[in-house]
């Protein structure tokens, strides 16, 4: 199997700060494959996406992208193989949905230029997949969160890259929004893309199947398929509060409950 | 909405379509405006007579050929670039500083501009000093603004218009003391008419002196336009699909500030046009900036055309433009905000 992201010995710390965001992280990730990643507030997370997106640069250790070291890599050159769906926000102009879509092409637009009838094509094939065209024409300040959470991900596919990363895509989401996006992400990962995602929710990590990781308050991280990783002993540690991972027979998979509330 | 005869794609071709014609319209507008504003003024002239006048080879009458010639047609190329301009550099500003809420007056870049021309003239420096010292003044103006966000650790958008009141009250001041220690005879009506902002010593060599500048930077913005789009989603974003950010944005504003030194260099500050005219723009093309620079320059052409040939024509003596740029420009800002909040909640 092609491995798309190679991690190894990876820490980082904040300028100034003598914490440890993240100490000796090393993952793998193939194509195709989705990685979740589970960790407390405040654990290095997002850092370790920002760090995989090129935007930060580790303290220590390697990023391989496709084989080639990530600090080597032009910005440009990693936009080309790596899109990355920060959390949703709304920006200040009222683009239309298809304008928002149609600048998730900009690694493949020159410095001076526009894009052209193929960028477009591309973005009417992406908006089609997901069923999301009726949107096109809408401004993109003005729809819903979940829709808006739909148009970052169809941006993030016209990039055409190898490997997607997702900051918590669910939050802010209602219950069958998050569902829906899920789905996505199974069915990219289906397509051949790598899906990183972070999240706070260790029920949908089980529900996604596939690859784990989880951050602990140190900055380590265990890597690992989702049944090794995503233990009951190990998430009571690291979120420290009582919780049970419970087989679920209708459902027939595992599934990740509060336990008891302290009173 | 039905689906069935509801095509998302043709309406976003028919969008740009619509886009495109609508800009030809206002360049048609702003010809015939300015065809007429040739043709208006203490010296009438016909229409056939001033087009006969500019490319017929002159008239008979000689004082038409001179009104023309000498006093009308610098004045409005001054006022339709210099609108044109503002507008671009306000459109240019908004975008990659991603705020609606600014404009060259805002970030204090007209009023540093104006401090330089100030400060070229009060130590009689020769003339292309002035648009030199009027650059540097805005760029330094600009720089101080965006450097007090980054003190503060407050990058939002209010931090950033606040810290362009400071910068504009600091320039003002500076202003201020220019002009107290100028020689009231000779230097004090040039520098407060740099301050009040006029058309009317426009002559074709100053216009042709500032032209290459307002060329180059505009042809430079035209070029980054849909670059400028995706650097108003946010710094990040912007990196993350791959934008050199620190390149777009540097030649945004460096471009953006040449164009609003070179209208004050030409006409003096001139306010209101930066900040309203995109605004405006926006809703007649839409938000891309692919389709709003076009639009942004004609319409602050035919805006600044419109003002400049009423201050000339209205009453007997000439009206500073400031003030009819102002009186139109701020009820019409108060009405956008309006618009916006019905709108967009």
């Amino acid at each position: 199997m092609d491995v798309i992201y190679e991690v190894r010995n990876l820490s980082y710390s904040y300028p100034g700060s003598q914490r440890q965001v993240l100490s000796g992280a090393n993952l793998t990730l193939g194509r195709g494959e989705v990685l979740s990643i589970l960790g407390p507030n405040g654990a290095g997370k997002s850092t370790l996406l920002n760090c995989m997106a090129g935007l930060l640069h580790p303290t220590a250790g390697d990023i391989e992208l496709c084989g080639k070291s990530i600090h080597a890599m032009k910005q440009r050159e990693i936009a080309r193989q790596v899109a990355y769906v920060q959390q949703n926000h709304v920006p200040s102009f009222s683009y239309s949905v298809f304008e928002f879509v149609l600048m998730g092409r900009a690694p493949k637009v020159g410095f001076f230029g526009r894009p052209g009838n193929r960028d477009r094509e591309a973005v009417w094939r992406v908006l089609s997949e997901l069923g999301i065209e009726h949107l096109a024409n809408q401004p993109y300040t003005e729809i819903s969160g979940g829709e808006r959470q739909q148009c970052t991900i169809a941006r993030a596919m016209a990039q055409e890259p190898q490997a997607i990363l997702f900051d918590e895509p669910t939050a802010y989401l209602d219950f069958g929004n998050q569902a829906r996006i899920l789905e996505a992400i199974r069915r990219m990962a289906g397509e051949g893309y790598s899906v990183v995602m972070t999240t706070h929710n260790p029920d949908h990590v089980i529900l996604l199947g596939g690859r784990a990781a989880i951050v602990d308050r140190k900055g380590g991280l265990v890597c690992g398929s989702v049944e090794e990783v995503v233990t009951q002993d190990r998430l009571r540690e690291v979120y420290e509060t009582d919780l049970r991972i419970v087989r679920v027979e209708e459902l027939h998979r595992r599934a990740c409950l509060h336990g008891e509330l302290r009173p | 909405m039905q689906a069935s005869d509801f095509n998302p794609r043709m309406e976003e071709r028919a969008g740009r379509r619509k886009a495109a014609r609508l800009n030809l319209l206002l360049l048609a507008v702003l010809c015939a405006l300015a065809l007429l504003a040739l043709c208006v003024g203490k010296y009438p002239v016909s229409p056939w007579e001033a087009l006969g006048i500019l490319f017929g080879g002159g008239a008979e009458d000689a004082m038409a050929n001179s009104v023309v010639w000498g006093l009308r047609l610098p004045r409005i190329l001054g006022a339709v670039f210099c609108g044109a301009a503002l507008a671009l550099s306000g459109a240019a500003y908004q975008g990659v500083f991603k705020n609606p809420l600014v404009s060259p007056d805002f970030l204090g870049v007209s009023q540093g501009a104006c401090v330089g021309a100030a400060l070229a003239i009060l130590l009689a420096l020769p003339a292309g000093m002035t648009q030199l010292f009027a650059f540097l003044g805005g760029i330094l103006a600009v720089g101080l603004t965006l450097v007090i966000p980054s003190l503060i650790r407050n990058q939002s958008n209010l931090m950033l218009v606040l810290s362009g009141i400071i910068v504009g009250g600091l320039m003002g001041s500076l202003m201020g003391f220019i002009k107290y220690i100028a020689d009231p005879e000779t230097q004090l009506a040039a520098i407060t008419y740099w301050q009040m902002g006029s058309f009317s010593y426009v002559d074709l060599e100053g216009f042709f002196s500032v032209l290459p500048a307002m060329v180059l930077s505009g042809a430079c913005l035209f070029g980054l336009s849909w670059w400028i789009d995706v650097m108003s989603l946010g710094e990040r974003e912007a990196q993350t699909l791959g934008t050199n950010v620190v390149l777009v944005r540097t030649l945004t504003v460096v471009c953006a500030t040449f164009l609003t030194a070179s209208s004050v260099c030409l006409a003096g500050t001139i306010g209101w046009v930066g900040l309203v005219i995109p605004h405006f723009g926006r809703m007649m093309v839409g938000t891309s900036n692919i389709r709003l620079l076009p639009a942004a320059c004609l319409l602050g052409g035919i805006f600044l055309l419109v003002v400049d040939t009423a201050a000339r024509t209205i009453g007997t003596t000439e009206l500073p433009i400031s003030i009819l740029t102002g009186m139109v420009g701020a009820p019409f800002y108060a009405w956008l905000l309006y618009r916006r909040r019905m709108t967009v909640q």
